[in-house]
């Protein structure tokens, strides 16, 4: 199987602890399930990643250099 | 085969199913097929091998003798030059067909263009005398889609006849005389139509020709000539002549009998030059050509693909397959610079049918369906394989998988049939032989390599009709970080929801630009895609979607399906509770952003304080 990783369409995707994570809720004054979500089965998701985990994806943005999501790990 | 029955069998006392089958598979008009069964009735019925040999005769027959509406009955003449630098030119006495104001006129080609020589300036191209051609004059022309014609005839020119002229006679009895560096076209193993050599000509080649020759006669009645309307495809039509059309049938194709060398009789030979493919007809219909450099009419047919509002829709309604899907693969290190080896991915990637492969016959007496392969084919698309016993061996055990049944194989013939001997079982075989996909990946239809200029130099690259990503992505040779489709939906299975994200940016930005629209900000359509991938899937905009997904009541029957959600909610007793920008613009409230993203409050302090 490919590594989808590899893929120029594919973004960074890593596994935020959950200091991390608290700090990225607390600044943007929300609860994790307002955040956008991503599907358990997304072939792009690192192995470790689990359901109720928050996915930091940095991408190559069209308006400014990085752009930083994150993503909620969903059934 | 037509689905709508004809019930010959009610009405002809010795016509079965099977005969009736047979009959209806064949190319013949209504009145032809009812003779057939006349004809069979008449002689208390016939088996099914008689009533083939007679329907497939009376067939041929037909087919061959039929002349389609608005064909030249006669013959074209056309020849043109591109180049007046080569030697390739036809004597004096060869007899062209012109046409001019209307009026058609068949010539000797050496006194018209002797005649325009002695009254017209000439300038002297390499050896050879070249002259404008006479005002408003045309010449029957070959295009590349083979049909036939009028252009303009643009220039002729004329040089010192050659030591040997090259006589060609065809299996008309057309016979045509010419330089051995003439050129003429035929068509290549593609079925494109291309320019070759005289002397490069070969008993068995064919050459086009148009129309029916009059053997007697020689030539052809002119006055039959009519013209259809020019079909406007964007060709060139010449301005006299389209209040009568241009476009006069179709080309087929005749094939070289003999080939033998002569003295020419006159001091020069000659040549036309017309728009286009370059080619003109003799008088006896055969279609020359003059120029070998000029034109490589490739056939490299560009990938058709939905554009414009359409794919506009079908992005933003989520569709899961594209009208068009197309996949573009770029290869990896010497796959993309070696042709041989793009050839090898190309054979992994395309499907492959049995008609690309070889001939299929039905042999309706002995129940059997043959097929003789090619094995030029079998050798290319199996580049690997040294021996292509062992390929024919390979496609006989997939028929046999595919289809249940036995087959004989030998070299490269392989055969089979039914277990009964039903007709019906029989064809039944051949239309699911057709579909059986050998090699390759059957969602691809065709693949068509490019050269192209990256940032890593030139390298070859695949554009596909047809979509199978995830199966592409597997294949070695591929370079599968950079293999992309335009179905988002595909893209969402192998890549995962932030390539999805990315794929609807980019396809909608390209469908935008592509009609001129590049002043829109990609920011707005990043707004999209991020609200369509929101949910870590794809979802449409649509009430199926984002739209049909929103709590208020009032949000949605604003948007479609009015009284249905109005209803529901009241059935269950709903409620809104205004907090988007729809909803509070219906019932008049400031939206919750700007100026009322904050509540006022009032404190009835002591005056003065700020606290």
């Amino acid at each position: 199987m490919v590594d989808v990783s590899q893929h120029e369409l594919v973004p960074d995707h890593t596994v935020l602890d959950s200091d991390e994570l608290e700090d990225v809720l607390a600044e943007y004054d929300i609860k994790k399930t307002d955040l956008p979500k991503i599907k358990r089965t997304d072939p792009a998701l690192p192995d470790e990643a689990e359901v109720g985990d928050v996915i930091k994806v940095e991408r190559d943005s069209r308006t400014t250099d990085r752009a930083v999501v994150y993503r909620l790990v969903i059934e | 085969m037509s689905e709508t029955q004809y019930h010959a069998t009610d009405r002809f006392e010795f016509v079965d199913e099977d005969v009736e089958l047979l009959v209806e598979d064949t190319d013949l008009p209504r009145r032809l097929k009812n003779e057939l069964y006349e004809t069979i009735d008449d002689r208390g019925g016939m088996d099914l091998e008689a009533v083939e040999e007679v329907a497939s005769a009376v067939e041929s027959r037909y087919v061959n003798t039929r002349v389609d509406p608005l064909d030249p009955v006669g013959t074209v003449s056309a020849q043109s030059i591109g180049e007046p630098g080569t030697q390739m030119s036809v004597p004096y006495d060869e007899k062209v067909l012109v046409r001019r104001d209307g009026e058609t006129d068949v010539t000797e080609i050496g006194s018209l263009i002797d005649g325009l020589m002695a009254v017209r300036e000439s300038a002297d191209v390499d050896g050879h005398e070249v002259t404008s051609g006479p005002e408003g004059m045309e010449v029957l022309s070959l295009r590349a889609d083979e049909r036939v014609e009028w252009k303009p005839l643009e220039q002729v020119s004329r040089h010192e006849a050659p030591e040997e002229l090259l006589r060609f006679e065809l299996e008309s009895g057309r016979s045509i005389r010419a330089t051995k560096a003439h050129s003429f076209v035929v068509q290549d193993d593609s079925g494109d139509i291309v320019p070759i050599a005289g002397d490069e000509l070969a008993v068995g080649d064919e050459l086009p020709v148009a129309g029916e020759y009059d053997a007697r006669a020689g030539e052809a009645d002119v006055s039959t000539l009519e013209a259809e309307t020019a079909l406007t495809d964007g060709g060139v039509v010449a301005s006299k002549a389209s209040q009568q059309s241009s476009i006069v049938g179709t080309a087929s194709w005749d094939r070289i009998e003999s080939i033998e060398t002569v003295e020419p009789d006159h001091e020069y030979v000659y040549d036309f030059s017309v728009a286009g493919l370059e080619t003109f007809t003799t008088a006896q219909g055969v279609v020359t050509h003059n120029t070998m450099n000029t034109f490589h009419y490739a056939g490299v047919a560009e990938i058709d693909v939905t554009q414009g509002l359409p794919r506009l829709i079908e992005l933003v309604d989520a569709r899961k397959t594209p009208d068009t899907p197309m996949m573009t693969v770029h290869l990896e290190d010497e796959y993309a610079t070696e042709r041989e080896r793009a050839h090898e991915v190309v054979w992994k990637i395309e499907a492959t049918k049995i008609l690309a492969l070889g001939d299929i016959s039905t042999n309706v007496a002995d129940m059997l369906v043959q097929i003789d392969l090619n094995p030029d084919t079998l050798a290319e698309r199996w580049p690997t394989v040294d021996d292509v016993e062992a390929v024919a061996e390979e496609i006989a055990s997939t028929i046999e998988s595919a289809l249940g049944v036995q087959t004989r194989q030998s070299g490269m013939l392989i055969e089979f049939g039914p277990e009964e001997p039903s007709y019906r079982d029989l064809l039944q075989l051949v239309e699911d032989l057709r579909e059986i996909v050998f090699k390759g990946i059957e969602d691809v239809s065709r693949v068509v390599i490019r050269k192209e200029e990256t940032e890593k130099g030139e390298e070859f690259v695949l554009y596909t009709e047809g979509s199978a990503l995830g199966d592409v992505l597997d294949i070695e040779g591929v370079d599968a970080s950079r293999a992309t489709c335009n179905n988002i939906h595909e893209i969402y299975r192998n890549l995962g929801v932030e390539a999805a994200r990315e794929a609807i940016i980019d396809e909608t930005m390209n469908t935008l630009e592509e009609q001129g629209l590049d002043d829109v900000n990609v920011r707005h359509l990043m707004l999209v895609a991020d609200i369509m991938t929101n949910d870590g899937e794809i979802e449409s905009i649509g009430r199926h979607g984002i739209s049909g997904s929103k709590d208020s009541v009032l949000a949605r029957a604003a948007f479609e399906v009015t009284v249905s959600h109005l209803l529901d909610a009241a059935i269950h007793g709903e409620v809104d509770g205004l907090d988007g920008v729809t909803e509070n613009v219906i019932v008049g409230k400031p939206i919750k952003l700007g100026t009322g993203d904050v509540d006022l409050r009032m404190n009835p302090g002591k005056g003065g304080s700020t606290d």
